[in-house]
C-alpha cells in the first residue's frame, strides 16, 4: 500500500508543485494580490511622509512654539503671522455645532429604527437616509450660504453672510446618517435577551432603549461618534463656501472664520510657486488637521476598549 | 381582624396613583418615539428642501439656450449681430437685431411722446444674442453726427412692440467692400470688431443658427452662456480613471486579504491601515497627491494627477466593500470547489470573484457616487476653474488626454457659487441639481442592486 505521501515523494518537481497548487502563475497571482493589498501601507507612508516632508521646512522657518502659540494666522502678508490658533479655532466651533446637530438627532434616530421602528420601515429609511451623506459637499455649501443662512439671518439678528453657524449646522445634517447607520448596527447587534430582561422588570421601551440598550452598544456608539467627528473636522467645501475665508479668532458660531480646510482650499485656488512659505503653510495646516483627527480616533479606542461588551 | 383590611378610600387613592403614573410613562414612551419619527422626517425633508432650492434656482437654467458663432463658440462681448443690408447710397450697413426695455426708472408717460422718434437709450448694452436692454435712461437723439457704437449707450428708434417698448438700433454703416459683403447681402451675420468698437474684422453668417444649452457650453465670464461642457467631459474622464485604478486593485486587495492573507501581523496591520484610511479627511489625499504627484514625480495639474488621486482616495471603500462580500460567500462553495482539485487561483476565478460580483458592483458604484462629487483634493491637485478647451485626442499620442488640464463639475459649480453676481448663482444651482440627481440615482442603483442581490441570493 502506497500513501498519498509516498506517491507525491515519488513524483517529478514540477509535478509536485501543480498538485499542491504551487506552480509559478499561482505563485505571481498571489504576489500581484498581495501587492496590491500592500499599497495601502505604501500610500499611508506617502501621506505620512508628504506632509512631514513639506511642513518640515515651515516648522523650521517658524517654529513650533510661534506655530502654537501666537494668535494670528497670516502666513502671506508682509507682517506675518504663524499661530494656527485661530483655524483650530473655526475648525472646532464648527465641528461643535455640527456635532451638537448630529449626535442628539443621529442617536434619537437610530434608537427610534432599532427599538420602534417596525421591519419594513428600517429597510427603507436607513439607506434613504444614507442618501444624506451622498450628496456632494459643494451641494451642501449651496446649501449653507443660500438657504440656511437667508433664513437663520430672520431669526439671528446682524448675522453675517458668511458664518460658521449656518456651515455648522448643515454639516451636522450631512453626518446624521453616518452617526444613526453605525449607531442603529450597533444597537440591533444587542442581544434580545438583554431588552427582554429590561421589560421583564416593568420597564417601558424608552427606559429599556436610554438604560439598557444605549449603554450595551456603548462601543458601536462610540466609533459612530468618532467618525462623525473626523467628518465634521475634515469637512471642507461647507465651509469654504459658507463660513467664509478669513481666520478669526473666536469662539461665536455667528462670526465668520476660516477652519484649516477651508484656508488650504483658499490657498490652493491661487497659484503658489513650489517651496514658498506659502505653500508650505497648508502641509503644515494639512498635520494639524490629521493630528487633530488622530487624537479623536485614538480617545474613541480607549473608551471603546475601556466599556467593551462582549456577548 | 381589622387592621387586614385595608382602608377601601386609601386603596382607591393608591390605584389612582399607579395607574396616573402607568398613564405618563405611556405617554413619555410615545413622546419619545413620536420624536424619533419627527427626526428622521425632518432629517429627510432636508433632502427634499436642498433638491426644491436647487430646481427652483437652477432647473430653468438647464434648458435655456443662446446663440454661438458657425464654429460653435459663443459670441464675444464685442460682436454685433444683425442682418447686413446695402444702403441707399451703396454702402454696407448692419441692421442689427432689436431690443427690449426693461429697467427700473423707465416711464411710459416719458417714452410715449419719443415713439417713432430717434432716441438715444443709456445704459448696458446686452451681449450678442441676447434680447433685452437694462436702460437707465431715454432721451431723444441729439441733431448732428449720430454717435458711435459704444457699450454705455445705443441710438435707435423707439416703437412700441408686443413685448413692450422696442429700440430699433439706428443701422451701423460698416467700411467693408462691397464686394466682400456681396454674398451676405440679406443674411444674418456676426460680426466680429478688429478692436472693440472698431472696424470689422470678420463677417460671418449666423443663417445656421446654432443653440448651445448649458450642457453644450464652455464656462464663460459671462453667465447667461457659461456652460459646463469642459466640467462633464473633465469628470468623466478623471472618474473613468478613477474606476480603472481603483476598481482593479481594490479588487484584488480584498481578495488577498479574505481568500489568501495568513492571519499574522502583516495582516493585521494592513488591515488596520485600510480602516484608517478610510478615515482620513479628503483634502488630505490631495495634499499627499500635490506634495508627491505634481511636484515628486513631476505628473502636473493634470487628468492623470486627478484620477490617480480619487482612485487612491476610494480604493479603501473598494477593499471593504469587495471584503465585505467575499466573506459572506460560504466555506462550503471553497471546500467543494477545492475537492474538485480545483488550485486556490481557480477557486477564486470561478467561484469566488463571480458570486462576490454584486458587492463589488454596488461599492463600485457608490465609490463612483463619491468620486464624482469629490471637490476638495482636486482642488488642492490645482485643477482649474476656468477651462475654456476639451481635452485633445489624437491617434498619434492616445494617451495625451491624461495630461491635459482640467475641470470637474464640483469645481465649477465651487466657482459660480463663491461668486457674488446671482446670475451665476444660478449656474451653481444647474450644476449642483446636474450633480445632485447623478449621485443620488447612482445611490439609488446601488440601494436597489444590495437590496435584490440580498432577497435573490440564499446560501
Amino acid at each position: 500500500m502506497t500513501t498519498d505521501a509516498a506517491v507525491l515523494k515519488s513524483l517529478p518537481a514540477a509535478r509536485k508543485r501543480r498538485l499542491m497548487g504551487r506552480t509559478p502563475l499561482e505563485w505571481c497571482i498571489e504576489a500581484a494580490l498581495f501587492l496590491a493589498a500592500a499599497s495601502s501601507v505604501v500610500i499611508t507612508f506617502a501621506i505620512v511622509g508628504v506632509l512631514l516632508y513639506e511642513s518640515w521646512e515651515f516648522f523650521r522657518h517658524v517654529g513650533l512654539v510661534r506655530f502654537l502659540t501666537e494668535r494670528q494666522w497670516a502666513p502671506m502678508f508682509a507682517d506675518p503671522g504663524y499661530g494656527i490658533l485661530p483655524l483650530v479655532c473655526g475648525t472646532l466651533v464648527t465641528t461643535v455645532v455640527a456635532l451638537a446637530v448630529a449626535i442628539p438627532a443621529g442617536t434619537m434616530i437610530a434608537i427610534y429604527l432599532s427599538e420602534y421602528a417596525p421591519h419594513r420601515v428600517r429597510e427603507i429609511v436607513k439607506p434613504v437616509l444614507e442618501l444624506l451623506s451622498a450628496v456632494p459637499t459643494v451641494v451642501y455649501g449651496y446649501f449653507a450660504l443660500l438657504f440656511v443662512t437667508p433664513i437663520l439671518q430672520r431669526f439671528v439678528p446682524d448675522l453675517p453672510g458668511f458664518n460658521m453657524l449656518s456651515a455648522g449646522l448643515v454639516i451636522g445634517v450631512m453626518i446624521i446618517p453616518y452617526i444613526s447607520s453605525l449607531s442603529e448596527d450597533a444597537m440591533h447587534a444587542v442581544p434580545m435577551s438583554i431588552r427582554e430582561g429590561s421589560y421583564a422588570m416593568g420597564a417601558t421601551r424608552m427606559q429599556t432603549s436610554l438604560k439598557v440598550v444605549l449603554p450595551s452598544a456603548f462601543s458601536g456608539v462610540t466609533a459612530a461618534y468618532v467618525l462623525g467627528i473626523a467628518r465634521g473636522l475634515g469637512e471642507t467645501m461647507v465651509v469654504a463656501v459658507a463660513a467664509g475665508q478669513q481666520p478669526n479668532l473666536t469662539l461665536d458660531p455667528r462670526q465668520p472664520a476660516a477652519t484649516i480646510t477651508a484656508y488650504i482650499v483658499q490657498v490652493s485656488l491661487g497659484d503658489l510657486p513650489h517651496g514658498s512659505i506659502g505653500y508650505q503653510s497648508i502641509f503644515a495646516a494639512g498635520l494639524t488637521l490629521m493630528l487633530m483627527t488622530l487624537v479623536f480616533n485614538v480617545a474613541g479606542y480607549l473608551l471603546r476598549k475601556k466599556y467593551r461588551e462582549i456577548y | 381582624m381589622a387592621e387586614n383590611v385595608p382602608p377601601k378610600a386609601s386603596s382607591e387613592t393608591a390605584s389612582r396613583g399607579l395607574r396616573r403614573m402607568i398613564r405618563r410613562r405611556k405617554i413619555a414612551d410615545g413622546v419619545f418615539a413620536a420624536l424619533g419619527i419627527v427626526l428622521v422626517v425632518a432629517s429627510l425633508s432636508v433632502l427634499v428642501a436642498l433638491f426644491g432650492r436647487l430646481a427652483a434656482d437652477g432647473f430653468g437654467r438647464l434648458w435655456e439656450t443662446h446663440e454661438v458663432r458657425p464654429n460653435g463658440y459663443a459670441p464675444a462681448r464685442f460682436d454685433i449681430i444683425g442682418v447686413l443690408r446695402r444702403g441707399d447710397d451703396g454702402t454696407v450697413i448692419l441692421q442689427r437685431d432689436s431690443l427690449v426695455i426693461s429697467g427700473e426708472n423707465i416711464d411710459a408717460a416719458k417714452l410715449a411722446p419719443l415713439e417713432g422718434k430717434a432716441v438715444l437709450a443709456e445704459g448696458r448694452i446686452p451681449s450678442p444674442g441676447q434680447r433685452v436692454m437694462e436702460v437707465e435712461g431715454v432721451s431723444a437723439l441729439p441733431e448732428g453726427p449720430a454717435p458711435r457704437y459704444s457699450r454705455q449707450n445705443l441710438a435707435a428708434v423707439l416703437r412700441r412692440g408686443e413685448e413692450g417698448w422696442i429700440l430699433e438700433p439706428v443701422p451701423l454703416r460698416l467700411d467693408v467692400t462691397t464686394a466682400e459683403a456681396e454674398p451676405l447681402l440679406g443674411r444674418r451675420v456676426c460680426l466680429t470688431p478688429a478692436r472693440p468698437y472698431g472696424d470689422p474684422l470678420r463677417i460671418e453668417s449666423m443663417d445656421r443658427l446654432v443653440r448651445q444649452t448649458f450642457f453644450g457650453a464652455m464656462p464663460s465670464r459671462d453667465p447667461a452662456r457659461a456652460g459646463i461642457k469642459s466640467a462633464i467631459v473633465g469628470s468623466i474622464l478623471v472618474v473613468g480613471l478613477t474606476m480603472l485604478l481603483a476598481v482593479p486593485v481594490g479588487v484584488a486587495a480584498g481578495v488577498y486579504l479574505e481568500e489568501y492573507a495568513r492571519k499574522n501581523w502583516l495582516t493585521a496591520a494592513i488591515e488596520i491601515n485600510i480602516a484608517n484610511l478610510a478615515g482620513v479627511p479628503s483634502i488630505v489625499w490631495g495634499l499627499m497627491a500635490l506634495g508627491l504627484l505634481v511636484y515628486q514625480l513631476h505628473l502636473g495639474r493634470s487628468i492623470l494627477t486627478g484620477g490617480i488621486t480619487l482612485a487612491l482616495l476610494v480604493l479603501p471603500m473598494v477593499i471593504m466593500a469587495t471584503r465585505e462580500s467575499v466573506r459572506a460567500i460560504p466555506g462550503s462553495i471553497r471546500e467543494a470547489s477545492y475537492a474538485c482539485g480545483a488550485s486556490r487561483w481557480q477557486t477564486v476565478w470561478h467561484h469566488i470573484l463571480p458570486y462576490s460580483l454584486g458587492g463589488v458592483l454596488t461599492g463600485s458604484i457608490i465609490s463612483l457616487s463619491r468620486a464624482i462629487g469629490e471637490t476638495a483634493p482636486l482642488i488642492t491637485v490645482g485643477a482649474l476653474t476656468y477651462i475654456a478647451f476639451l481635452p485633445e485626442f489624437s491617434l498619434s499620442d492616445p494617451l495625451g488626454w491624461a495630461r491635459s488640464e482640467f475641470t470637474v463639475m464640483p469645481i465649477q459649480m465651487f466657482n459660480w457659487v463663491s461668486r457674488p453676481e446671482k446670475e451665476f448663482n444660478q449656474n451653481a444651482a444647474a450644476a449642483g441639481l446636474v450633480l445632485l440627481v447623478l449621485t443620488l440615482s447612482m445611490n439609488a442603483v446601488a440601494i436597489v442592486l444590495r437590496y435584490r442581490l440580498r432577497r435573490k441570493i440564499q446560501w
